[in-house]
């Protein structure tokens, strides 16, 4: 019986390994060992207190101490937002005029208060049978800033089939579905924005797409194109947003805002291709041209923290009430200059991420993957989780982040359904990515 | 920019590309919240406290008499009986169908995620039974976005919740029987058990050996069905007895372990504890490491009921409910090979070839785990 011997092979080598060495000792020794290293590990977390405690509430001694700074001005300031407020409910234009007003508001001033400031003013018109496009399409904002996608094409279906020519509605329907990964759907309105004239935003559009599906090159090349006809104007008489003819085109030159958006996408597009340094130079040009925007911030630290450009990093996340996604890149950019050390900007991040569930919002899966992938000892525990949630994130959420976010994920758990996922979706829809195919690479060898 | 009717050009001026990029700019959309927080005693007494936002509270209650965009803490104590006249206005508590009272006792300062609150301990007197209720009218009108997430207390136990505009009401909702939660966790532990690979895995690697004595550096046949009967009960109990220990203590949360220190650490017991069959000469250790491994099995069975039970109400119910059906898993398991060992153990086979095969084979699939737990 050869299996027979095999056996009796092997359990005789194993027994004259424990009889010439101390190989028994080891394991009774390494098994107490390891009950020790469990019952220790006890005392390593008490149960954590709910996020939702807060600080410990205290009567101030000094009746001047100031309790807060009130970024909304004055009170008269105040009272008369009220007043427009009552108004606004009988009047759609003071509706529009006064929900664009507390969004812009809020946008630059970081108080997230008034987008629901500006979400009461449109509700009553909102429940309306016919709705005005301009308020449609501020509804609409708001929705896609709390990631209800989907609600917030409906509206702007509705205030596109109103008023066809609404660029902005068409501009932000285009967006959402970029954002979404639905490249096919947001190149009808790309086109109709460069047909119509807008012809800077419409190519920022189609390249946006064009980079999604296959053609990354080329959409480099057509935003290159872009600006270097903008930089062909002698900048002696070029002034933003004025309109110029360019190669007997009439081009809108772009406001700085604008500027910022094209800069972003073209490092999009540079990161995706590898080239880190070009990026780097766009972002750092982006974040000058629009710097209370998050968004060409948060992509500049995360190249800069790819760089290992640690200080660099921290000090262009230096801003004034920050968000959720300045929080986790803190975090990480902190854990990597002081390794071991927990970063402080993790129980903040970790307190602000337990309210927003505890709110029943699922608008932080980003970071909450991200977290989770970064901090796995601090996080929701295993891989596993980790994957679900930048999963659940992706199903939301198309851009470059979601998707290297979920290939990482994918990669780390060794899980086949979900690498069959996101092979799938890049072979359907042709996206490109250095840094996805090479995580998908390196868990193909592993 | 395109073709818009007149009135519309400011709105086109405040919708600037970066507000429609979607996505990023929900970075900073974190709209506000209020904390409730009500302890509604069985003698119908009540206390709690309402947490605002020094913005929120701004809008609604003048806070800067002086209007130089600071509220000073002089400021918010006049201001003090209009809060607590918002309060009682707006926030509602009913209990058995029948309002209770609120009084706002003092205004203290306090922060959250960063922000300055106003924290006002209130107290009040409702009906002595019947279901709880609260309905909020604060601050939802003039901001959509707002919500207030509330911890209620009862004698019957603890809520967590949140109101928002569309769903300014909460109802308590009458107690669920406590006899079906019950059963529902024994089932709940015994398929734990059942389809826990690691767990039968250890279960198998300490039975293997139940059926033999070690002597004189081999295993043998054990004399009579009582010596084996005597040696299964003694291991089993010391698993026993550790893991409901650890498992307790972890569910009630008096003390928390990561799944990743435990699964690793479950891996290893089952690759130690199936290698030691190899040796007969460490057979007295098997109920030390029937009862320290316990503990970390333990650990394992807190992971899996955390899973199953977020909410930390009638968690006594719970574990003990999920304890016993662990227990229950364990025996039909015990019942199941226990038999099949004493039958086999009057073959030379067993404990010289069978035994120690089987072992190994654990001893493997222990190894395996380890290495996808720890990699």
């Amino acid at each position: 019986m050869h299996v027979r011997r095999v056996i009796t092979g092997v359990i005789a080598a194993m027994r004259t390994i424990a009889a010439s060495t101390i190989a028994l000792p080891a394991l009774v020794a390494s098994a107490f060992a390891l009950s020790t290293l469990a019952v220790s590990a006890l005392a390593v977390s008490a149960a954590a207190a709910s996020a939702a405690e807060g600080a410990a509430p205290f009567r101030p001694i000094d009746p001047g101490f100031v309790v807060a700074e009130l970024p909304g001005g004055s009170p008269r300031a105040r009272d008369g937002s009220a007043r427009q407020f009552e108004l606004s409910r009988s009047d759609p234009q003071l509706a529009a005029q006064l929900a664009g007003t507390l969004l812009e508001q809020a946008r630059t001033s970081a108080q997230p208060q008034l987008y629901g400031r500006a979400e009461s003013v449109l509700a009553p018109w909102i429940a309306r049978p016919a709705v005005p496009a301009p308020l449609l399409i501020l509804e609409a904002n708001i929705l896609q800033q709390r990631h209800e996608f989907a609600a917030a094409i409906e509206l702007l279906d509705r205030a596109i089939a109103q008023n066809p020519r609404s660029g902005q509605a068409r501009l932000m329907r285009a967006n959402v579905r970029i954002v979404t990964g639905d490249y096919e759907h947001a190149r009808p309105d790309c086109a109709w924005l460069m047909g119509s004239g807008e012809q800077w935003t419409g190519s920022v559009c189609i390249a946006q797409v064009l980079g999604s599906t296959g053609q990354l090159e080329r959409a480099r090349a057509l935003l290159e194109r872009l600006m270097a006809g903008d930089a062909a104007v002698p900048s002696g008489q070029r002034q933003t947003g004025q309109r110029q003819t360019v190669q007997g085109q009439t081009v809108q030159g772009p406001t700085a805002e604008v500027l910022a958006w094209t800069l972003s996408v073209r490092a999009d597009l540079a990161l995706r291709a590898g080239a880190l340094p070009e990026a780097q130079d766009m972002l750092t040009r982006a974040v000058s041209l629009a710097p209370t925007s998050d968004y060409a911030r948060l992509a500049l630290v995360d190249v800069l923290i790819a760089g290992n450009r640690l200080a660099q990093a921290v000090s262009v996340l230096d801003t004034t009430r920050p968000s959720a996604g300045v929080l986790l890149r803190r975090s990480i950019a902190q854990s990597r200059t002081h390794a071991g050390r927990t970063p402080d900007s993790l129980a903040e991040l970790k307190e602000r991420l337990n309210v927003s569930a505890q709110r029943g919002e699922r608008t932080h899966l980003r970071e909450e993957a991200c977290l989770a992938l970064e901090f796995p000892q601090d996080g929701a525990g295993s891989r596993h989780a980790a994957l679900v949630l930048a999963r659940d994130n992706f199903s939301v959420q198309r851009e470059t982040e979601d998707i290297r976010l979920f290939a990482r994920a994918a990669v780390d758990a060794r899980d086949p359904d979900a690498l069959a996922t996101l092979k799938e979706w890049l072979r359907h829809s042709h996206y490109e990515d250095i840094v996805v195919d090479q995580l998908l690479r390196s868990g193909q060898s592993s | 920019m395109t073709r818009i009717p007149g009135w519309f050009t400011y709105v086109g001026a405040a919708l600037c590309v970066f507000c429609i990029l979607g996505a990023p700019v929900a970075e900073s959309h974190e709209s506000s919240t209020s904390y409730l927080k009500l302890d509604a005693r069985a003698d119908g007494s009540l206390d709690g406290s309402l947490d605002v936002g020094v913005l929120d509270l701004s809008w609604s209650v003048p806070l800067d008499a002086d209007g130089d965009g600071r509220v000073l803490w002089r400021e918010v104590e006049a201001a003090q009986p209009a809060i607590a006249g918002l309060v009682a206005d707006r926030l509602i508590v009913e209990r058995g169908g029948r309002h209770c009272t609120i009084h706002v006792t003092d205004v203290l300062v306090t922060r959250h995620v960063g922000e300055p609150y106003l924290s006002l301990p209130f107290v009040g007197r409702c009906e002595a039974l019947g279901l709880l209720g609260i309905r909020s009218d604060l601050f939802f009108n003039e901001d959509s976005g707002h919500r207030t997430l509330f911890d209620v207390r009862t004698a019957t136990g603890s809520v967590a919740g949140f109101l928002m505009v569309s769903a300014r009401e909460w109802k308590q909702s009458p107690a669920p029987n406590p006899w079906a939660t019950f059963a529902a966790f024994v089932v709940q532990g015994i398929w734990h058990v059942w389809t826990g690979y690691d767990h039968l895995a250890f279960l198998l690697s300490l039975l293997l050996p139940c059926a033999l004595t070690a002597g004189r550096g081999a295993w043998r046949p054990a004399e009579g069905l009582k010596v084996v009967l005597r040696d299964l009960l003694r291991i089993i109990t010391a698993f026993t007895v550790a893991h409901s220990i650890t498992l307790g203590l972890a569910a009630l949360q008096v003390v928390s372990v990561s799944a990743r220190i435990i699964e690793p650490l479950i891996a290893a017991t089952i690759v130690i504890a199936a290698l030691l069959n190899l040796f007969p000469k460490a057979a007295p250790l098997r109920l030390p490491l029937a009862f320290s491994f316990g503990l970390i099995h333990g650990f394992g069975f807190a992971l899996a009921l955390s899973e199953l039970a977020p909410v930390r109400g009638q968690i006594a119910a719970l574990l003990a409910g999920f304890n016993i059906g662990v227990e229950l898993a364990q025996l039909s398991v015990v019942l199941l090979v226990a038999p099949v060992l004493v039958l086999l153990r009057q073959s030379a086979v067993y404990a010289t070839r069978l035994m120690p095969a089987a072992s190994m084979a654990v001893a493997a699939a222990g190894f395996i785990w380890l290495g996808a737990r720890l990699g």
